[in-house]
C-alpha cells in the first residue's frame, strides 16, 4: 500500500495545462473549418448542374388540318396546341395539384390522379388543383411555332 | 387546480426556454474532458472513441512507435467511403453509359472531378499504406503472441483492399479499366495450365470456373461490369469494415502496440506532467479478471507512463487523418484520374497493364500465367499469414528490426533481394527465358522453371542460410520477408516503367515505337 | 502532444486552403464563365450556368453551347464576340439537334480543348469546318445527300476505285488479314482527316511505308 501523496494534486483533478492552450485551438479550429467547407462540396454534389432532360423550348410543325378546338399534342411533350381563328396557343398539360398529365376532353381538360377538371382555356372547374393550367410561350419561327415551356403568358395571348 | 395548472405551464415554459442547454449536456454528459475522470468518460462513454483505451503508453505515442501506418489507411478507407458514396450519385453500371456518366461527373458535377480524382488517390494511398502498415508490423516483431490472430486479420484486409481497388478499376468502363480486368479475369482462368497439362481439364476446371463466376460470362460484359460494382460498393466494404472492427478491437485486447519487455525503462512520464495513477486508495482490482482466460490487467502497479488518451491520443490520429486528407487533396489537384478511350473489346491497349499493384505479377505472368498470376502470390499470401505461427521467439517484440541479426540483417537481406531480382530479370531481358532456347519444350517445364520461381528458389534458399546462421527462426523470416520485398518491388517497377507494347522491355516510354 | 497538435494545424490549414482554391477554381474561374459573363441579351445579362443541348433519339448531350452561348436554345446574344454569335441557318434545327453529330468533337466536355476533341484519349477531334459536311453521311447512309456534291463526289470515288476493298469507312468496307493474324488489312479511314486534311499525306504515307521493312504497302508500291 503507497502512502498517500499529500503534497500532490488529487487524480480527479485536472492535469496541470496551459490555461489557455492556443495550439490545440487553433488546430481543432482549422479542422473544423475544413470539415465544415468540405461539407459544403459534399452538399453541393447531389444538386445536378444542368438537368439532362431535353430543351424546354422547341420548334413544332401544326398539321395543316387541324380542327379548332381540338388538341395537337407533340409527340413526347406534355403540352396541348390548338388553333382558331384568333390564333395560335399552347397549354401546359401538367397539373398544378401534383404533376399529373392531363388529358383533353370535350370540355377541357381532366387530371386522371385526383379528379380536378379545367376549362378549355385552362381554367379550374372542378377538384383540388390549385392553379388554372399555365399557356405557355408561342411565337412564329422557321417553318412552324417555336414553343417555349418555360415561358408563360397571359392566359388569351394567341399568335 | 388553478394554481397548479400554472406552475406546470410555467415549468413548461422554463423547460422550453433550455432546450438548447438541455440537450448539450444530453450529448456531453460526462461533463468537459478537463480531469481525469472526466476524460476517461470522454473516451468509454462514446460509442466511436470507446475502442480505445482511456490512457495510452507513451511508447506508442512515439511517431516512430507505427509512423500512423494504421490511421493513414484508416483515414484513407473513410475518405474513399466519403468520395464513393457521392460519386454513386451519378455513377451508371451499365457499360458505354458508365463512361459517359463518369465523363459527366468529370465535367460537370459540381465538385465531381475533384471528387473523383481524390477516390482515387485515396484508394492509391490506402493500397500503399496498407503494405507499409504491414511492413512495419512485421519489422517491429508485433505479429507474435498474442497478437497472431490480429496478424491473420490484417492479412484478409490486406486481400480485402487489393481486391476492393482492383474491382474499382473496372467501373469506369473505358480501355484501360477494360483490358486490366481481361487480363485479371485471365489470371484467374490460369490454374487451366495446371490441369492441362495434367490432363483433367475437362473434368476439372477450377480455373475456368474462378474467370466464369469473376465475369458471369465469358468475357468482360454488362454482367461482369454489374459483378464487379455490387463487389465494389457493397460486399468488399462491408467485409472490409466487418474485419476493421474486429482488428480495433483486438489491439486493444492484445494489450495495445507491441512493446518491449523494458519498456518502462525507455519511457518515462514526466512527473510533473503527468500526475502518476492507481497509488492512492482504494486501489482498483479487477475481480472479472480472475475468471477470464487471457491477459490480466496489471493489479497493483498501476498504468505508468502512460497518459491520457483524451486528448493525446486523439490530437495524434486527428492530426493524421487530416495529414492523410491533405495528402489526397494535393494529389487530387496535381493530377486527374485516368480516362481513356471507351473500351473497346475488338481494339487491345498494347501494353495492356493491370493496376500497378499487380504489375510485379504481370511480371512473372510474361513466363507462366499459372506460377506468376496464383503459384507464386497464394504462396507469399500463405506465407505471410503463417508468419506468427512458424517464428514465435520473443527477442526484440516492438522493437524496429527486433530480433537476432537486426538491421545489419535486413540491410544485407535488401541487398541481396535487389541483386537476385534484377539479376534474373536482366537474364531474362537479355536473352529470353527457355522458351527462346528449347522452342519444343513443354509447357509445364516453363510453368515449373521460370524467373519468378527461380527468384522465389533464390530467397527461399537466403533465408535458410539467415535461419541457420543466427540460429533463430525470427531471422529466417527478416531475411525471407525483406527479399520478398523488394523483389515486389524490382517486378513492380519493371512492369511499371519498362515494359512496353507487347510486353517488351524499354528503356523509357519514350522509346515505344508509334504503331 | 505539441508535434501533434503542429500536424494538425499544418494539415488542416492546408487542406482548407485546397478546398476553397477549388471552390474558387470551379465556380468562378472556368473559360466558360468569363464568355457567359460579357454575354447580353436585349433584357441585360444573362445568367452564368452550365447549358447544352440533349437529344435523346441521338443520345446526345452536347454542352458546346455553354461557350457557344449564342447557339444555346432560346438564346438571343448581342455580342461581337466570336464564340457566342448564333449559329448560321442550316437544314436541321441546331437548338435540338446538338452539335457534335456534325462536327464531332467531344459534347460532354466544357473546356475548350477537351471539348474541341484536341486531347489524348478522344478518337474523334473536331472536323474542320469545311468539312463539316462529310458528317452528312454518318446519317443519310446510303442515301446520296441532296445538294452535296463534294460528298457525293468522294463516295463515289471511294467506291470507284475499290478502297473499300481493304479500307473500312464509318463501319463499311475492309478485309481482315488472313490466317488468323489479327486486325484489317487496311487502316480504318473513317477518322482521318479529323485533324485536318494534309495535301501531302498520301505521298508521305507511301513513303514512310517504303522505308519500313515489310507490310503490305510493299509489294503495291513494286518492291525496294
Amino acid at each position: 500500500m503507497t502512502t498517500k501523496p499529500t503534497e500532490k494534486r488529487s487524480r480527479f483533478e485536472p492535469e496541470p495545462m496551459p490555461r489557455r492552450d492556443f495550439l490545440g485551438l487553433a488546430a481543432l479550429a482549422s479542422m473544423a473549418a475544413a470539415f465544415f467547407v468540405s461539407m459544403f462540396g459534399m452538399l453541393k454534389l447531389p444538386k445536378a448542374a444542368v438537368s439532362a432532360s431535353p430543351s424546354k423550348k422547341y420548334s413544332v410543325a401544326l398539321p395543316d388540318a387541324l380542327p379548332e378546338g381540338e388538341a395537337f399534342v407533340p409527340p413526347g411533350r406534355s403540352v396541348a396546341v390548338f388553333r382558331d381563328g384568333e390564333g395560335v396557343f399552347a397549354i401546359s398539360t401538367v397539373c398544378t395539384h401534383l404533376g399529373c398529365i392531363v388529358k383533353p376532353n370535350a370540355n377541357g381538360f381532366e387530371c386522371p390522379c385526383h379528379g380536378s377538371g379545367f376549362s378549355k382555356d385552362g381554367a379550374v372547374t372542378k377538384g383540388p388543383a390549385p392553379k388554372p393550367l399555365p399557356w405557355l410561350k408561342v411565337s412564329k419561327g422557321g417553318s412552324g411555332f417555336v414553343i417555349d415551356e418555360e415561358a408563360t403568358v397571359k392566359t388569351g395571348t394567341k399568335v | 387546480m388553478d394554481e397548479a395548472n400554472r406552475s406546470a405551464l410555467n415549468e413548461f415554459w422554463v423547460n422550453l426556454k433550455s432546450v438548447p442547454s438541455q440537450i448539450y449536456r444530453a450529448m456531453f454528459r460526462g461533463g468537459a474532458p478537463v480531469s481525469d475522470r472526466t476524460r476517461s468518460s470522454f473516451v468509454f462513454g462514446n460509442v466511436f472513441l470507446h475502442l480505445h483505451s482511456v490512457r495510452t503508453h507513451l511508447w506508442s505515442l512515439r511517431w516512430t512507435a507505427t509512423m500512423g501506418l494504421g490511421i493513414i489507411t484508416t483515414a484513407a478507407f473513410l475518405i474513399t467511403l466519403v468520395t464513393g458514396v457521392l460519386l454513386m450519385f451519378y455513377y451508371k453500371p451499365y457499360p458505354d453509359v458508365a463512361y459517359q456518366s463518369i465523363k459527366d461527373i468529370h465535367f460537370i458535377v459540381p465538385t465531381g472531378r475533384f471528387m473523383r480524382n481524390i477516390h482515387r488517390w485515396a484508394a492509391n494511398v490506402m493500397v500503399v499504406a496498407v503494405l507499409l502498415h504491414m511492413a512495419r508490423a512485421f519489422y517491429t516483431a508485433s505479429y507474435r503472441k498474442p497478437r497472431e490472430f490480429n496478424w491473420f486479420i490484417g492479412w484478409g484486409l490486406l486481400v480485402t483492399t487489393l481486391a476492393l481497388s482492383f474491382t474499382g478499376y473496372l467501373l469506369p468502363w473505358d480501355q484501360l479499366a477494360y483490358w486490366a480486368i481481361t487480363i485479371g479475369a485471365n489470371i484467374a482462368q490460369s490454374p487451366r495450365e495446371i490441369t492441362d497439362a495434367m490432363g483433367i481439364t475437362e473434368f476439372f476446371d477450377i480455373g475456368g470456373l474462378q474467370r466464369e463466376v469473376l465475369l458471369g460470362s465469358d468475357k468482360v460484359g454488362e454482367e461482369s461490369l454489374i459483378r464487379f460494382y455490387l463487389l465494389h460498393v457493397m460486399i468488399l466494404p462491408l467485409v472490409l469494415a466487418m474485419l476493421m472492427a474486429v482488428h480495433f478491437w483486438r489491439i486493444r485486447k492484445d494489450g495495445g502496440l507491441a512493446k518491449p519487455v523494458d519498456v518502462d525503462d525507455r519511457v518515462k512520464a514526466d512527473a510533473e506532467e503527468h500526475y502518476p495513477v492507481f497509488t492512492e486508495e482504494p486501489q482498483k482490482t479487477y475481480q472479472l479478471a480472475a475468471v477470464v482466460k487471457g491477459r490480466t490487467p496489471a493489479v497493483g502497479s498501476g498504468p505508468e507512463n502512460t497518459v491520457p488518451s483524451m486528448p493525446h491520443l486523439f490530437y495524434a490520429e486527428l492530426g493524421v487523418l487530416m495529414f492523410t486528407t491533405l495528402i489526397c487533396i494535393v494529389l487530387a489537384f496535381v493530377s486527374d484520374a485516368p480516362l481513356k478511350e471507351l473500351a473497346n473489346p475488338l481494339v487491345p491497349e498494347n501494353p495492356a497493364k493491370a493496376p500497378w499493384y499487380f504489375l510485379g505479377l504481370q511480371e512473372i505472368v510474361a513466363f507462366s500465367a499459372f506460377m506468376g498470376g496464383i503459384g507464386i502470390p497464394m504462396l507469399c499470401w500463405i506465407g505471410l499469414g503463417l508468419i506468427p505461427f512458424l517464428d514465435k521467439e520473443t527477442e526484440g517484440t516492438g522493437e524496429w528490426f527486433g530480433g537476432p541479426g537486426g538491421a545489419k540483417l535486413v540491410g544485407w537481406s535488401m541487398i541481396y533481394g535487389f541483386a537476385t531480382s534484377i539479376a534474373v530479370e536482366a537474364v531474362a531481358i537479355r536473352f529470353g527465358w527457355l522458351r527462346e532456347w528449347f522452342p519444343d519444350i513443354p509447357q509445364l517445364v516453363i510453368t515449373l522453371v521460370n524467373p519468378g520461381t527461380v527468384i522465389t528458389v533464390l530467397y527461399a534458399g537466403f533465408s535458410i542460410w539467415a535461419l541457420r546462421r543466427f540460429n533463430s527462426t525470427r531471422a529466417g523470416a527478416l531475411a525471407l520477408f525483406t527479399c520478398f520485398l523488394c523483389g515486389f518491388i524490382v517486378l513492380t517497377v519493371i512492369g511499371t516503367y519498362f515494359r512496353g507494347p507487347n510486353w517488351e522491355f524499354f528503356w523509357s516510354p519514350a522509346d515505344w515505337n508509334a504503331h | 502532444m505539441k508535434k501533434n497538435k503542429y500536424l494538425l494545424l499544418i494539415s488542416s490549414l492546408g487542406v482548407l486552403a485546397l478546398l476553397v482554391a477549388a471552390a474558387v477554381s470551379e465556380n468562378f474561374l472556368k473559360e466558360w464563365h468569363a464568355i457567359q459573363g460579357q454575354a447580353r441579351t436585349q433584357e441585360g445579362p444573362i445568367d452564368v450556368r452550365l447549358r447544352q443541348i440533349v437529344n435523346p433519339d441521338l443520345k446526345k448531350a452536347d454542352r458546346c453551347v455553354t461557350c457557344h452561348v449564342g447557339m444555346a436554345p432560346g438564346e438571343q446574344i448581342l455580342s461581337d464576340s466570336k464564340v457566342a454569335q448564333p449559329h448560321k441557318n442550316v437544314v436541321h434545327d441546331t437548338a435540338t439537334m446538338g452539335c457534335t453529330t456534325c462536327h464531332g468533337g467531344q459534347g460532354q466536355a466544357t473546356e475548350k480543348d477537351d471539348a474541341h476533341g484536341n486531347v489524348h484519349f478522344w478518337t474523334e477531334p473536331m472536323l474542320p469546318a469545311k468539312y463539316a459536311y462529310a458528317s452528312c453521311g454518318t446519317c443519310h447512309t446510303p442515301l446520296n445527300v441532296p445538294n452535296l456534291e463534294t460528298l457525293s463526289t468522294a463516295r463515289k470515288t471511294f467506291e470507284r476505285l475499290d478502297c473499300y476493298s481493304c479500307h473500312r469507312l464509318d463501319g463499311r468496307g475492309g478485309t481482315l488479314r488472313p490466317g488468323g493474324e489479327t486486325g484489317m488489312e487496311g487502316p480504318d479511314l473513317s477518322h482521318v482527316g479529323l485533324k485536318g486534311y494534309n495535301q501531302n499525306w498520301y505521298t508521305a504515307h507511301a513513303q514512310k511505308n517504303v522505308e519500313a521493312q515489310g507490310g503490305p504497302w510493299r509489294r503495291f508500291q513494286g518492291g525496294q
